[in-house]
């Protein structure tokens, strides 16, 4: 009688258990189910030997409470391993492209009213992608350049549509703003290793000309055009420079969304494990 | 994984599922039930582990490399052949050894502070 009552709940306690599964992700289970199962099976089994109805009660509560805060975890992780996956990395490769090819328009176009606030745009997605390639590894230096990057964006892409009724304050607080972002991003891309080196110079690099830019458009504004001059005079260095760093920041992004295009995964040789 | 060249102790601390999983893996390959059971001998049943957070943590200490599934499988006539078993990695050895320095050295620091009976000499 006692077998048969044994092998009775064992068989309702495995199909409950094995129903429940079903809150944790498809790919866990795939990869753990039978072996959870077996488990449980062996619990439940040595709880019976030992403490009888007592021992089943005591088990399935300690169960369940571990399958709810386990099932919860599991899922969390896939949705942030989806939020962070390869695909988004590699489009936000194409993305610092295109956002690179934008910055190179208005050296041979000479206008940049709409091109240059879809090249901040599209090279925001890079700095994104390049912010989920970091993931756990982003740590306070790659967070704060990312929040800057964001925050000097947002000003600088209004800057272009109210340039002629407003002083260039925006473009003067967020240019200097995106490229201590971009730079702190690069110092971080250096120090994790998750990408080639030369990402995180190029970064830099990009920081280093996007003040350069400031500088120049700055003295554009507030030096030379009070005096008269114009100050898209190509004789003048101001003008030149910007063109040049234009020209120089544009080749960067399009180097840099080649790279991270071509990296989007995260096996790499170099990187720390997360810790379990 | 790969093994990597990285200072364990930048991966400290480990949380208390991982090493008790790894302390018990450090006497030889085991499969989760057993592990599970250990674990709860080890603790005097103060920690147990259910299938859930066994697996989960399993299932990350092989992603980084800690612990890796052994490829010899017992014989089925002394074991169900469907379980699994898993044992350290040289670089899981390791961290389960700086872990277990690093109880050592706080242990000794509460001894300092009479905080704990100083073992008897033998």
């Amino acid at each position: 009688m006692k077998s048969f009552s044994l092998a009775n709940s064992l068989l309702v306690s495995l199909r409950i258990y094995r129903a429940l599964l079903v809150a944790y992700p498809k790919k866990f289970r795939e990869h753990y189910e039978t072996q959870m199962v077996q488990v449980f099976r062996d619990s439940f089994c040595d709880a019976y030997r030992h403490h009888a109805v007592f021992g089943v009660i005591d088990l399935w509560l300690h169960t369940f409470l571990d399958l709810v805060s386990t099932a919860l975890i599991e899922r969390i992780s896939e949705r942030s391993r989806y939020m962070f996956s390869p695909k988004i990395i590699v489009w936000g490769g194409m993305a610092s492209v295109f956002g690179g090819l934008m910055w190179l328009s208005p050296v041979f176009t000479g206008k940049g009213e709409i091109t240059l606030p879809l090249a901040l745009l599209l090279t925001l997605g890079g700095l994104a992608a390049l912010h989920a390639r970091h993931g756990k590894q982003a740590g306070t230096l790659g967070w704060s350049g990312f929040i800057l990057g964001i925050f000097g964006t947002g000003l600088l892409i209004p800057s272009f549509f109210m340039q002629d009724t407003a002083p260039g304050l925006p473009f003067d607080l967020g240019m200097p703003i995106l490229s201590i972002g971009s730079i702190l991003i690069g110092i971080r891309t250096l120090q994790t290793r998750i990408l080639p080196s030369a990402s995180g110079m190029l970064l830099f690099a990009i920081g280093v000309s996007q003040i350069g830019l400031a500088i120049s458009v700055w003295l554009m504004d507030y030096y030379l055009a009070p005096n008269g001059i114009d100050p898209w005079n190509p004789m003048t260095i101001p003008a030149i420079a910007t063109l040049l760093l234009l020209f120089a920041i544009g080749i960067f992004w399009i180097a840099l969304g080649a790279i991270l295009a071509q990296n989007p995964g995260w096996e790499t040789s170099n990187q720390p494990p997360a810790s379990a | 994984m790969a093994e990597t060249a990285y200072d364990p102790k930048t991966l400290l601390p480990l949380t208390p599922a991982a090493f008790h999983i790894m302390l018990v893996l450090t006497d030889g390959e085991n499969h989760g039930y057993a592990i599970m059971r250990e674990v709860a001998e080890n603790t005097q049943g103060k920690m147990r582990l259910g299938p859930g957070s066994l697996y989960g943590t399993i299932k990350r200490m092989l992603a980084d490399g800690w612990i890796e599934e052994a490829d010899e499988r017992p014989d089925p006539q002394l074991d169900d052949e469907r379980r699994r078993y898993y044992r350290l990695t040289s670089v899981g050895r390791k961290l389960v050894q700086a872990e277990a320095e690093r109880l050592e050295q706080l242990v000794s620091i509460a001894r300092g502070k009479k905080l704990l009976r100083t073992p008897r000499s033998v």
